[in-house]
């Protein structure tokens, strides 16, 4: 106990009141709180969350001393970096306590070690990689929603939180959670990138702790060089090369195939000009005309507007973990866990939502 | 019957809301126990309801049990987060729930225990971790059978409990009582 006593004698210190109004606050009395820094006396649970509670540190921190980087993050995070590292907070540690109890996230890494060359050529082999992995699991990605299809081909947690503009998202890598936290857009396109690259992050292994990226189309930024490889990785995962030949083909692409191929891909016209320009399937003056279109501009174009509407709602929607939501679930249905956390996954009243799983399935008009 | 009984807060609360605590008192026959996370929270509940405030005095509950151990601190703060959807933040929501179940679970001393509660989800739960369980209804029943109440009496009792805003399982009639 000795390191808890440090602890919180250290507390006591940085609150500035002396030992009785300290313990008061605590719910102990004098002579017990001298007794317990003593060392005659060990801290029971119910003082060291009192203790916690009071001075804003965690039970774990005071009894272990250890405290997660994204703890740290969130407390000394401001604005919209902070809402979403303490929703990556509040998901990480349900995952990490459920692997605990027997449902550890599914986490499937590539195999493929990190080849050689500039880190854009590492970025693109990492997404070849990544594509293949996408084939192997029957999916596609111009069919799946890509959070559901990063959690299935992955094994990562996507969430999408509740964000204002001004914060993309962020990857959170721990032994026993990965976890993309996005914010909600109104730009499906730019969510898709942020997600992509999100997961180059993690799939490179680029942070243990946490990842943030406030603007991913940042320039600054994009000089780093794991930013530079993530934003390959993205680019080349969204846009594949073979993609782009084949639907170039022999006789080059029209503006209507062009819309049709940026709605078919979800991403901008401008990053799919510039990246068919990079080909040399599309020649500059093109490249020119065709980035100038906006995305609504060319679901417009493809007659596909009303796709192109839901993919706006599905980004401006908060959205919990896939895969904590599913664990959190056969926990409970094993009898391991309240329902509690799943509800508060769904951010529904338990009560309510215990009496609807309970409820029998009427049937209308009969009673 | 000689295990230990462990009314959580919810159920203090119901005696303490129709000023009936003697009647838990005589149905726990001194077998009554308490953690000190649900000491605490019965001291927080006393604000509201202030025959609350005597139970650490009169000592029915026997002292509260404290848990020293950094080992069983830590596995009680995770049951607290990952069963109960308790907080780092908020480090005392639901400990007193989980420090009930840990002891009954783990330590050998509580072995066999009940836990009497009227939370739904800590009930099922306790259920699936082979954890006796009983509710305010079920001690009510005890009182009847013990000819410490009427099975009327108690009817209207656990009536009175519902009007001052308790959540508990209430008998169709003051006949169920009587089992």
């Amino acid at each position: 106990m000795e390191g808890i006593t440090d602890r919180v004698l250290s507390l006591l210190e940085a609150s500035g009141q002396n030992r009785r109004t300290f313990a008061q606050d605590i719910g102990l009395d004098d002579s017990k709180l001298s007794k317990s820094l003593n060392g005659a006396r060990r801290f029971s649970s119910l003082d060291l969350a009192r203790i916690a509670d009071k001075c804003r540190v965690t039970v774990d921190w005071l009894v272990t001393g250890e405290e997660p980087t994204l703890a740290v993050a969130a407390r000394t995070t401001s604005g919209q970096a902070r809402t979403a590292l303490e929703a990556a907070k509040q998901y990480s540690t349900m995952r990490e306590d459920l692997a605990v109890f027997g449902w550890e996230q599914p986490w499937r890494p590539l195999e493929a070690e990190i080849p050689g060359g500039t880190y854009a050529e590492q970025g693109r082999a990492l997404a070849a990689a990544a594509l293949a992995r996408v084939a192997e699991a029957g999916l596609s990605l111009t069919d799946a929603a890509l959070p559901a299809l990063v959690e299935q081909a992955f094994g990562a947690d996507v969430a999408v939180v509740g964000l204002d503009e001004g914060f993309d998202g962020l990857a959170a890598s721990s032994d026993e959670a990965k976890l993309i936290v996005l914010g909600t857009s109104q730009v499906p396109a730019r969510q898709r990138f942020t997600l992509a690259h999100e997961l180059g992050h993690l799939l490179v292994g680029d942070d243990q702790g946490v990842h943030l990226d406030k603007d991913v189309y940042d320039k600054a930024q994009a000089k780093d060089p794991s930013e530079m490889r993530a934003n390959s990785f993205a680019s080349a995962f969204l846009i594949p090369e073979d993609t782009l030949r084949t639907a170039a083909g022999t006789t080059g692409l029209s503006e209507d195939s062009f819309a049709a191929l940026s709605c078919d891909l979800q991403i901008s016209p401008f990053a799919l000009a510039i990246q068919l320009q990079q080909l040399r399937l599309i020649d500059a003056g093109m490249c020119d005309r065709l980035r100038k279109i906006t995305a609504a501009k060319a679901a417009a174009l493809a007659g596909r507007s009303e796709e192109f509407s839901r993919h706006v709602a599905d980004a401006s929607t908060p959205r919990p973990p896939g895969l904590l939501v599913r664990d959190s679930y056969m926990a409970y249905e094993s009898g391991a866990t309240t329902l509690r956390p799943y509800a508060s996954l769904l951010g529904v009243d338990v009560d309510e939502l215990r009496r609807a799983l309970e409820a029998e399935e009427g049937v209308p008009g009969v009673s | 019957m000689t295990e230990p009984l462990f009314p959580d807060n919810t159920v203090l609360c119901n005696f303490a809301a129709v000023n009936r605590l003697d009647l838990l008192k005589s149905v726990l026959g001194g077998r009554g126990r308490w953690t000190e996370a649900v000491a605490y929270e019965a001291s927080r509940s006393a604000a509201k309801l202030s025959p609350l405030m005597a139970l650490p005095s009169e000592g029915w509950l026997d002292d509260p049990i404290e848990i020293t151990k950094a080992s069983d601190i830590r596995k009680i703060n995770q049951i607290r987060r990952a069963v109960f959807d308790g907080t780092d933040d908020d480090p005392l929501k639901h400990l007193g729930e989980a420090q009930t179940c840990y002891v009954i679970k783990n330590w050998a001393s509580f072995a066999g225990s009940w836990w009497i509660s009227d939370d739904r989800e800590a009930l099922r739960y306790a259920k699936f971790q082979h954890i006796t369980t009983r509710e305010t209804i079920d001690m009510l029943c005890i009182a009847v059978a013990g000819g410490d109440i009427s099975a009327g009496g108690a009817f209207d009792l656990m009536n009175q409990m519902a009007d001052s805003d308790r959540y508990l399982r209430l008998p169709q009639s003051a006949e169920e009582l009587r089992r």
